[in-house]
């Protein structure tokens, strides 16, 4: 790492996630701020998620070890005994067995077999007529009537989804609704056992207290989300914009302080909040998907 | 007696075909595969409502929405994996969820989400389209209403009849040439939202970017409001007669660009540096600092000079006739802040203009 700029290397090794903690915050620290950087990190992770997806079939073939093939030897070595003792076994007792043991009575004469055929099909052509007459009598199901007036059959509709009773309604917002509540159940500590706002000034503003409890407790779920919720040209902006955010806090924060009473000081200092509070959702949205591993 | 085993065999054997042939029917008939265009792998189709819902969620891979006049949606993937159209059990669909992944022996249920390097949708033009996307752009075009939500890349929004709803973390938005509601925020990246106007009366129109700018060109709507932290907001056209416009900035700047004949009411305000400036004449303005002392900025015909406000600067009046009349409010360093509060024209609209260290301009087009 140099004084300037990150070396490709370490942006490299920020990106695999082989940076210990602090010099990844430090390296992240770095980015937030250097434009270059970013630039070049956006380029590294670029390259790389060319090469991964160039290596991945590659990748998702496992070359067997010696003793795996061995182990594979062994399993069809038990499964091919296995099936013959199973046929040895069906053979004896299935119904095929059965079938196969009144095999002599296929030896007839050719008299005998053109009688047999003539018969098999007047029993055939009157089985088909009683089924068909039944099956006209039984009053069809509504979605086979359906289905039947609809002319134009759909061309590529008729998958096997479609006839799925009840199908979850597929508002995103819902979706995220249920992945947050289940990301509770999981981590039951983010909601129940939040942690203490951080220290207050003691000129603390009216409403400003709200807004740092509900920015801790942002911060709290989107570390327990880990590292990884993010990509690191993301979190590299999401921390920018975090520094200007921040930034904006303390400027007007110190005006909003001196003269409480300025309602249009205030009112950008809650803006401000306003502003962290939206972005720490929404990545903490994310950080809760991740922890899904939806 | 084997000839009657055997008929006997015969018999169970044909009885029992119709009624399997029967359940064969009853069960939903295979999916379909469609000869995926070219460029596309994979392609599916399902018969939905004019006004269906239809949804997609992407990890990896853009997005590209288009309205057509069919009732159906037609979804297409460029790349190998799965593709399928989630619908509830009635035609025509009135939701419809589509679902991709990369993996092609993927069992994709409600609310997967998954990856492929483009997907296609072709909706009905009356469709609500619900998209997010984690890394991705997004293109929705000719639909009735959409809510976008992206994580890592561009929105881009045409031609929507009933209201947009776009979230981004990263990336640029742009909304044109629609109606209704519209709001959009992004935390880095710019805002552009051209030529859109109101379909009913309440609708606004809402941009807001951290570090971003926010362009507004050409908007109609009655209640317009941007804001950014460090960005800058631009507003260029005309005011709708007893709008509501609301721009406010941290540390970016604020200007407006309106036609000569705009008539407004003014609420302009500098916290703690930055300057006002204005192209039109603000009548029976005041400006004043926290001493509490007030000048009259301008008012054809001219007043007497006002008295000085130390570190105040005011334009000098302009003579009769001419028609540029500027006004430049300086705010200097011992003043915590300054406000410009007057009417333009006959203040058919409300114009509230805010920033905390950025300038805030008025430009006549």
């Amino acid at each position: 790492m140099t004084d300037r700029h990150l070396d490709e290397g370490i942006i490299q090794a920020y990106i695999d996630g082989e940076l210990s903690h602090e010099q990844a915050a430090a390296a992240a620290a770095h980015l937030a701020a250097c434009e270059a950087c970013s630039g070049a990190l956006a380029e590294v992770e670029d390259e790389s998620s060319f090469f991964a997806a160039a290596f991945a079939p590659d990748e998702s073939v496992t070359v067997p070890t010696a003793a795996l093939r061995s182990r594979i030897n062994a399993a069809v070595a038990q499964l091919e005994a296995a099936s013959e003792s199973e046929q040895q076994h069906s053979r004896r007792w299935s119904f095929g067995g059965f079938l196969a043991s009144l095999s002599g009575a296929f030896a007839f004469t050719p008299r005998a077999a053109a009688a047999f055929a003539a018969l098999l099909v007047a029993l055939a052509a009157g089985i088909i007529y009683f089924s068909s007459q039944r099956s006209q009598q039984t009053p069809a199901t509504p979605t086979l009537a359906r289905t039947d007036n609809q002319t134009p059959v759909p061309k590529a509709t008729a998958t096997p989804e479609n006839v799925v009773p009840e199908v979850v309604p597929p508002s995103p917002e819902r979706n995220n609704k249920r992945q947050v509540e289940v990301a509770y159940r999981r981590a039951p500590r983010v909601v129940r056992k939040q942690q203490p706002a951080p220290s207050v000034e003691e000129d603390v503003l009216p409403g400003e207290k709200q807004y740092q409890t509900a920015i801790a407790s942002l911060e709290k779920a989107i570390k327990s989300g880990g590292d990884q919720s993010l990509r690191p040209t993301l979190r590299a902006d999401y921390e920018r914009n975090l520094a200007v955010i921040d930034s904006a806090i303390q400027q007007t924060r110190q005006v909003a302080a001196q003269n409480p009473k300025d309602k249009d000081a205030v009112g950008f200092l809650m803006a401000a909040y306003q502003s962290k509070v939206e972005l720490l959702t929404r990545v903490a949205d994310q950080a809760q998907v991740a922890a899904l591993g939806r | 007696m084997k000839l009657a085993t055997l008929t006997i065999l015969f018999a169970l054997v044909l009885a029992f075909a119709p009624g399997a042939t029967a359940r064969q029917q009853q069960r939903p008939a295979p999916a379909k595969q469609e000869p995926a265009a070219e460029g596309f792998a994979l392609e599916r189709r399902a018969d939905a409502e004019a006004r269906a819902v239809v949804s997609l969620c992407v990890n990896e891979g853009d997005v590209i929405v288009r309205g057509w006049e069919r009732n159906e949606v037609r979804a297409r993937a460029e790349g190998h994996g799965a593709l399928r159209l989630l619908t509830p059990n009635v035609r025509p669909a009135p939701r419809v969820e589509v679902l991709v992944s990369e993996d092609r022996e993927a069992e994709l249920g409600p609310g997967d989400c998954g990856s492929n390097e483009t997907v296609e949708l072709n909706v009905p033009r009356g469709a609500t389209v619900e998209v997010e996307v984690r890394t991705g752009h997004v293109e929705v075009s000719d639909v009735s209403e959409a809510r976008v939500k992206v994580l890592s890349g561009d929105v881009d929004v045409r031609r929507l009849s009933r209201g947009v709803e776009v979230s981004c973390l990263s990336g640029d938005v742009s909304v044109s040439d629609s109606s209704g509601p519209v709001r959009v925020t992004t935390i880095s990246g710019d805002v552009e939202a051209r030529n859109l106007r109101a379909s009913a009366a309440g609708d606004g129109l809402e941009a807001k970017s951290v570090s971003g700018d926010v362009t507004f060109e050409g908007v109609a709507h009655g209640n317009v409001t941007g804001s950014a932290t460090s960005g800058s907001l631009l507003y260029t056209g005309a005011l709708a007669r007893g709008g509501s416009y609301d721009f406010r900035t941290i540390s970016g700047d604020v200007t407006l660009e309106l036609p000569a004949n705009a008539s407004f009411n003014l609420h302009a305000k500098v916290v703690v540096s930055g300057e006002i400036v204005t192209d039109f004449p603000v009548k029976t303005a005041a400006i004043t600092s926290p001493n509490g002392t007030a000048v009259t900025a301008t008012a054809p015909p001219p007043a007497p000079p006002a008295p000085p406000v130390p570190g105040v600067e005011v334009a000098p009046p302009v003579p009769p006739g001419q028609t540029k009349k500027v006004v430049k409010v300086k705010i200097p360093k011992e003043h915590e802040s300054a406000r410009l509060d007057g009417t333009v024209g006959g203040g058919d609209a409300v114009v509230n203009l805010s920033s905390f260290s950025g300038s805030l301009h008025l430009r006549k087009r």
